[in-house]
């Protein structure tokens, strides 16, 4: 019994000595990136020159997006086909359009890739992404993500998705009381229906919305709801204000009795491609290849005005397995693979203020990696 | 026998159980007469409706046909003390022998005078307090008892009581039950397996027969009142007893 | 049954007092400690063990948090008053839906228990709702009441309802009927009969399935608390998902273990005062 008792309490000194020492997931740091910019040779890239890479600081809503010729960048295929997983939130959103085209088209293929697209939600799918279990996320640079890089894993916001055009009205949209007119509308206090939840991007683009009506992120009371019961919480009054994506802003366009007062930044891309540490790290080649075939499917496919072509929109509406007529209802997006200078700053200010995220902002060294697309299109650093 | 003003009278009586073709005749045709004050102890082999005769008399049960009539001044003149979940294990022992008196309605200082008076004199006083669940199958029998007899009834029907406990339980159950009978002369109906007990007990005792269960044998145990448990050793009661075995015996065959 | 080894001398077989019975009270009160201490050190090793997993990464401590960061999370958020309005808003969904279900499931079951026509009338309609997941039937709440409390505490209520009618009326029913016939002999009136006999009689049983009930109704608020509440602590778990932050989740979830434990231990407290007679059950050494 002694004896017994004695054992005891040697193994339980022993387990809170260890507690002081540490694991192998060290703090803070994070793994190092090894092979990442400043290691690799970046050679140019042909049908790609100066209009492929745009100053990081112009943030001008007006500045054209980078470009190469279409075709471009050629691919360069990898020794072994490398097998990649992308997890994404939809299939069915415009804005997905790019990768699916590149899997439809073979793009990722000519570059040694077996890409799978997987339908799965941000929260499930960041810590995938961040053991590694999945290879990248199209998705974007949300308060969750800001929180995991926070934590220790290795994440980084490595290309664009897209911004909108300038005739878009996705954005904020409020019922306007009686006699209102869309300058007067104070914000402060009222209801605001959103699919999406606190932490998302939209916090940024929002809290400018609001912050020229009087209203802060914390002033307004928030009622997540399904997106199909955010236009109808708004036309019967259940919420006073909501966040309308494409196409649904289309519903209240032309009726008087609501008013647009803003929506995501022109010329500022708010998420795009997130790369794990299997990317970043481990097989960085792969990472450059992955970015290299959407840069290409963007210069041949989503130029410009992609809707212009008829023959094409119907080639997307079965893709995306949505309506031609949804599709046509509302402008083209303006594709842009870059990331702007000071976005996630910018982002974690705004999801500061909404109150998802608490201490101080991570630098962009920590959350964002131009290199890997800046080496697809041959811009040297 | 033949009493112009029986205490329970019952004629012609019959039930049946079940509706054609899986009816059970359990009961009859009987006769009986109870003279006020008789112990009248039923005896008869296992299913031959001694307990349905019982529920009748109580009123758990109406007959199928033929009539059964008590004299009496109230509505409910019948206590009954059954085999087992007679008393109530969520109410103490006070409780449970006041429940007949809460039932009318008695005002609570009267009921408990009363429940005290009877729980000394069956020997309970020291558990007026305890629930039944920490009593052993004779205390709870004897809650059973001052239960039935608190509220004085005018007929008292007991089903077995005594089938439950040990042998040597039983005997003191039956003196302390004779003895009790014989101060309060309430009107018995006394159900048992044991011939012994009916004898000991009862001024009249009747044999019944396998189901359809009827009266096949009146006999009057030749021991003057007032008696006690010691008739057991005398040669008449062996004998009585004897002759009784006979009759029952037959009856007690399965056929 | 005796086998008899072959070759094996006869000898004497002795039975003797054993420790127990030589040292009473010394073996009892050890006993008792041993048990006692058992109780404390196997919770204790547990958390422990975890503690030097996470410190140690066997697991990854940022995805599973030790116990440490989730107690000196848990405290500074509760210090800074962060923590008790989520306790707060849970709790008070869970007293209400669970009062408001025990109170109709009992009132029913004792109903339908008792009179063998209401039995007759109600009975298929309930049992077919009974298996319906009352998480599925969240949208219905929420068309009903609007937002706010009401449909968070009408699922609570419809569990809870479910759990307490069932036991209450099996409990009823199961009723001997020498119970009965005892009160009926007496003239007991039915209101009688209710009070001194039906009541009591089935109130054993329906404690328990009440006791089974408070662990569901922590259970279902916080899935409910997800889908549509903007407080609470299953609002606190999910939405801390939602933002990758796994220690105030595990926070989250610690707090909710506790109000369960806590709830359906008031609840067995509560049954023990209700029925003094009832014998106890043998968890814990006979409290």
């Amino acid at each position: 019994m002694r004896r017994r008792a004695y054992g005891v309490a040697v193994v339980v000194a022993a387990v809170l000595a260890s507690a002081g020492c540490s694991s192998k997931y060290a703090d803070g740091s994070g793994s190092s990136g090894t092979a990442t910019a400043g290691n690799r040779t970046v050679e140019p890239v042909t049908g790609c020159g100066t209009s492929s890479w745009t100053d990081p600081a112009d943030l001008s809503p007006t500045r054209t997006p980078a470009r190469c010729k279409p075709l471009t960048p050629a691919p360069q295929p990898l020794p072994k086909t490398r097998k990649v997983t992308i997890a994404t939130g939809t299939l069915s959103a415009e804005y997905v359009a790019p990768l699916e085209v590149a899997v439809a088209k073979g793009e990722f293929k000519k570059e040694g890739l077996d890409v799978t697209l997987k339908v799965l939600p941000t929260p499930d799918a960041l810590p995938l992404l961040a053991k590694g279990d999945i290879d990248a996320m199209w998705a974007a640079p949300e308060a969750a993500v800001m929180n995991g890089v926070k934590g220790g894993f290795d994440i980084k916001w490595v290309a664009g998705n897209f911004s909108p055009d300038p005739e878009s009205k996705s954005g904020l949209w409020v019922k306007l009381k009686k006699g209102e007119a869309a300058a007067d509308v104070r914000m402060a206090g009222r209801r605001m229906g959103t699919m999406i939840g606190k932490g998302s991007v939209i916090a940024y683009p929002m809290q400018k919305a609001l912050a020229t009506h009087g209203g802060g992120l914390d002033k307004i009371q928030y009622q997540q709801l399904g997106s199909a019961d955010v236009l109808t919480a708004l036309q019967n009054g259940g919420v006073d204000s909501a966040w309308l994506l494409d196409p649904v802003w289309r519903k209240v366009d032309d009726n008087p009795q609501y008013a647009f007062l803003g929506g995501q930044p022109q010329g500022e891309p708010l998420g795009g491609m997130l790369y794990g540490p299997s990317l970043l790290n481990d097989d960085v080649d792969a990472g450059v290849a992955l970015l290299r075939a959407y840069i290409r499917t963007v210069n041949t496919y989503f130029a410009d005005d992609y809707k212009k072509d008829p023959s094409f929109v119907a080639y997307l509406a079965k893709l995306l397995k949505t309506d031609e007529a949804v599709l046509k209802s509302t402008p083209s997006l303006t594709m842009d693979w870059e990331i702007r200078a000071g976005t996630t700053t910018r982002l974690q200010a705004a999801y500061k203020a909404a109150g998802v995220s608490k201490g101080a902002a991570l630098p962009e060294s920590r959350t964002v990696n131009r290199s890997l697309y800046e080496e697809a299109v041959g811009h040297q650093p | 026998m033949g009493d112009p003003h029986p205490k329970l009278h019952a004629t012609q009586l019959t039930r049946t159980f079940g509706r054609a073709p899986h009816q059970v005749d359990a009961l009859g045709p009987l006769e009986l007469s109870v003279a006020p004050g008789e112990f009248v102890c039923l005896v008869g082999p296992s299913g031959c409706g001694k307990s349905t005769l019982l529920r009748i008399a109580a009123g758990l049960l109406r007959p199928t046909t033929g009539t059964l009539e008590i004299r009496t001044r109230s509505l409910r003149p019948a206590a009954m003390i059954f085999q087992d979940y007679g008393i109530y294990d969520w109410k103490s022992v006070r409780a449970n022998v006041r429940f007949g008196l809460d039932i009318q309605r008695v005002p609570r200082r009267t009921a408990n005078a009363r429940a005290d008076e009877w729980l000394t004199r069956m020997g309970l006083a020291d558990f007026a307090h305890a629930y039944p669940a920490t009593l052993s199958g004779g205390m709870r029998q004897r809650v059973a008892i001052a239960r039935a007899l608190a509220v004085e009834p005018e007929l008292l029907l007991m089903d077995e009581p005594f089938a439950a406990l040990d042998a040597q339980l039983r005997t003191i159950l039956q003196d302390e039950l004779l003895d009790l009978t014989q101060t309060l002369h309430t009107t018995t109906l006394f159900i048992t397996h044991s011939l012994e007990e009916a004898l000991v007990l009862g001024d009249r005792v009747l044999v019944m027969s396998a189901r359809p269960g009827r009266i096949i044998a009146e006999h009057r145990p030749p021991f003057p009142r007032p008696r006690t448990g010691d008739i057991r050793d005398t040669p008449e009661f062996t004998a009585l007893k004897g002759e009784l075995w006979e009759l029952l015996r037959k009856e007690a065959v399965p056929a | 049954m005796t086998t008899i080894a072959p070759g094996r001398e006869e000898s004497v077989l002795v039975r003797r007092p054993g420790p127990h019975e030589l040292h009473p009270v010394r073996t009892h009160r050890r006993r008792r400690a041993l048990e006692l201490s058992l109780a404390v050190a196997v919770p204790l090793a547990l958390v422990l063990w975890w503690q030097l997993a996470a410190t140690q990464g066997w697991i990854d401590p940022r995805v599973y948090p030790a116990p440490s960061t989730i107690f000196s999370d848990g405290w500074t958020r509760a210090a800074a008053g962060d923590l008790w309005p989520d306790v707060w808003a849970t709790t008070k969904r869970v007293l209400g839906g669970y009062a408001i279900g025990t109170a109709t499931g009992y009132a029913l079951g004792l109903l339908m228990g008792s009179l063998s026509l209401v039995r007759a009338a109600l009975e298929p309609l309930l049992d077919a709702l009974y298996v319906v997941p009352k998480l599925a039937l969240l949208p219905v709440f929420l068309n009903m009441f609007g937002l706010g409390e009401g449909p968070q505490i009408a699922l609570v209520a419809a569990t809870v309802f479910f759990f307490v009618w069932i036991s209450t009326m099996s409990a009823v029913l199961a009723i001997p009927s020498g119970h009965r016939d005892a009160g009926r002999v007496f003239g007991a009136t039915p209101w009688q009969m209710f009070r001194h006999v039906l009541l009591p009689a089935s109130l054993p049983a329906v404690l328990v399935g009440a006791r089974i009930a408070a662990g569901v109704a922590v259970l279902v608020i916080v899935a409910s608390e997800q889908i549509a509440a903007t407080n609470g602590l299953g609002h606190l778990i999910f939405d801390s998902r939602a933002l990758f932050e796994n220690d105030v989740m595990f926070v989250g979830i610690v707090c909710v273990a506790v109000l369960g434990v806590v709830f359906s231990e008031l609840v067995r407290v509560a049954g023990r005062l209700l029925t003094p007679w009832a014998p106890r059950d043998r968890g814990r050494g006979q409290s």
